[in-house]
């Protein structure tokens, strides 16, 4: 699940949604489903198909898919979680936590033969509609698991080379998914010279929690702003240096031809200063209240 | 008993109603990450408080006829404080060294144990919230039927006197509800707020022990 404020999409639809009747899409919808989590929308929006969330009278965009140009991602902050690739040491397993329409998942398999992805998605009617309208088709490489993500961490028994975050509920990350103890977690389940890469709302209170949060568990935490959308790549050991990095983009380019030229992504590439936020943990993270964050760092300076 | 004892045990059913719910609010969080945050981990600690109340009002009933002093009344409300005490270690947080102030030695979460020996989540929530809430909302709950038993001069005045303990207590649950999740849980983390209920309802249980009121007091 995924949001992206950079398209704008993010509308009040009040009292439309309060009144449980559909708001109106300009060019068209497609479908639309109800489940425990959300309302989900299947819409028409250009070229593109779009899955779209209603949580608490607002609209957000999940994911965009051009059955046209299926080796496209129209949507530029995934584009960026592609380039996680050059930062593992040999990405053969990725786990994504959130598939929502599942269109990065089929990227990655889609031009990397040897890759294998797990994708795990709370809602199961997210999971339908993502194989009914994204062309997310299971496969022995591309397996969706339907549960929550932090349970299937724990559970896990594999290990992956790179671990992908983009589950949202509405505005906001589910708190256990954005802790301390999940981050640990989740390096625990990476093979050696893995990577874990955070899709972060663009809210700046959030983000500079969730980066201090990251940098408390890694060793290099790494940003790349798109397009209002902040995705954090966070791994262990020496830094990468730049150089070092493109030229890895580079090879992987060359190798698998992707549509989005990795080495290109990796440009936007920051190292954000250690920060003096207090990292979120179990015990606190109030994400649901992005002011209780700022409260509370301020009690605690 | 006197109208200011009667006026000050309602006081301290609004404030163990606002501890209860509070409670409630703030357990519901720990659970989260050892067993998900399906509909389902709400429904167990909400059935679990339920069995809580069910049990501590047909006990308490029962206590209070036997001793019908607010002192007994105190004691219930201070041993739930003393195992809310505990509470806070058994949410160890896991993997990060972040000791708890009162139980340093303990370095895996409890909960964590849990769901990973419970072969099914909703059971194991369950297991965990009876852990964590079940002996303080059972004796909590004593407060009710105790409160009844000691404010009740005379069967005329039966349910007036029902009526009031049910409202005022059920009034200090809203607080504790939106109270919690609006304004604690914005700037406390969870075992801080057990922390504050332990406290809170043990200043509750000594003014309780303090009050010694007896049924059949005079009511004037």
């Amino acid at each position: 699940m995924t949001l992206d404020f950079t398209r704008r999409a993010v509308f009040s639809v009040f009292p439309v949604v309060a009144l449980g009747a559909t708001p109106a899409f300009a060019d068209g919808l497609i479908e639309r489903r109800e489940s425990q989590y959300n309302t989900i929308y299947i819409t028409r929006e250009g070229p593109y198909i779009a899955m779209l969330f209603g949580v608490n009278n607002q609209l957000f965009t999940e994911n965009l898919y051009d059955p046209a140009r299926p080796r496209f991602l129209p949507m530029e902050y995934t584009r960026v979680m592609t380039l996680s690739l050059a930062y593992a040491a040999n990405p053969s397993k990725v786990l994504e936590i959130g598939l929502g329409g599942g269109r990065t998942a089929v990227y990655l398999t889609d031009h990397v033969p040897t890759l294998s992805v797990t994708a795990v998605e709370l809602d199961p009617e997210v999971v339908a509609m993502a194989n009914k309208h994204f062309a997310v088709r299971p496969s022995a490489r591309l397996r969706v698991e339907t549960m929550d993500g932090r349970i299937f961490l724990t559970q896990a028994r594999e290990r992956y080379d790179i671990i992908i975050v983009d589950a949202y509920r509405g505005t906001f990350v589910p708190f256990h998914l954005t802790t301390q103890q999940f981050f640990i977690l989740a390096k625990r389940k990476l093979n050696p010279g893995g990577a874990v890469v955070q899709n972060i709302a663009p809210n700046v209170v959030l983000t500079d929690s969730m980066i201090a949060t990251l940098q408390a568990v890694f060793d290099n935490v790494d940003t790349y702003e798109i397009a209002g959308s902040v995705i954090a790549i966070s791994y262990d050991g020496p830094p990468k240096s730049q150089a070092a990095l493109v030229a890895r983009a580079t090879a992987l380019q060359n190798q698998y031809r992707f549509t989005h030229p990795l080495q290109a992504l990796a440009r936007n590439r920051r190292t954000p200063e250690k920060s003096s936020r207090r990292p979120l943990t179990d015990d606190f993270a109030p994400v649901e209240h992005l002011r209780g964050i700022q409260t509370h760092n301020a009690r605690r300076k | 008993m006197t109208r200011n004892k009667s006026i000050l045990i309602l006081v301290y059913g609004f404030l163990i109603g606002i501890a209860v719910m509070g409670l409630q609010m703030a357990t519901s969080r720990p659970l989260t990450p050892h067993f998900g945050s399906d509909i389902f981990v709400w429904s167990s600690l909400i059935s679990v408080t339920m069995l809580a109340m069910m049990v501590g009002y047909y006990v308490g009933g029962r206590v209070a006829d036997a001793a019908p002093r607010s002192e007994v009344l105190g004691f219930c409300v201070l041993a739930a404080s003393a195992y809310l005490a505990i509470v806070p270690a058994l949410l160890q947080q896991e993997f990060i060294a972040d000791p708890d102030p009162f139980f340093p030695g303990l370095k895996r979460s409890t909960l964590a144990w849990i769901s990973a020996t419970v072969p099914s989540l909703p059971l194991g929530a369950i297991f965990a919230s009876m852990l964590l809430v079940f002996v303080p909302f059972t004796l909590l709950s004593f407060f009710s039927p105790f409160c009844i038993r000691l404010l009740l001069a005379d069967a005329e005045h039966g349910g007036r006197i029902a009526g009031s303990v049910y409202s005022i207590t059920t009034f200090g649950n809203i607080i504790g509800v939106l109270g919690t999740s609006l304004w604690l849980m914005t700037f406390l983390g969870t075992r801080e707020i057990t922390y504050l209920f332990a406290a809170w309802l043990a200043a509750c249980g000594i003014g309780l022990v303090l009050l010694r009121a007896k049924a059949g007091d005079d009511p004037r």
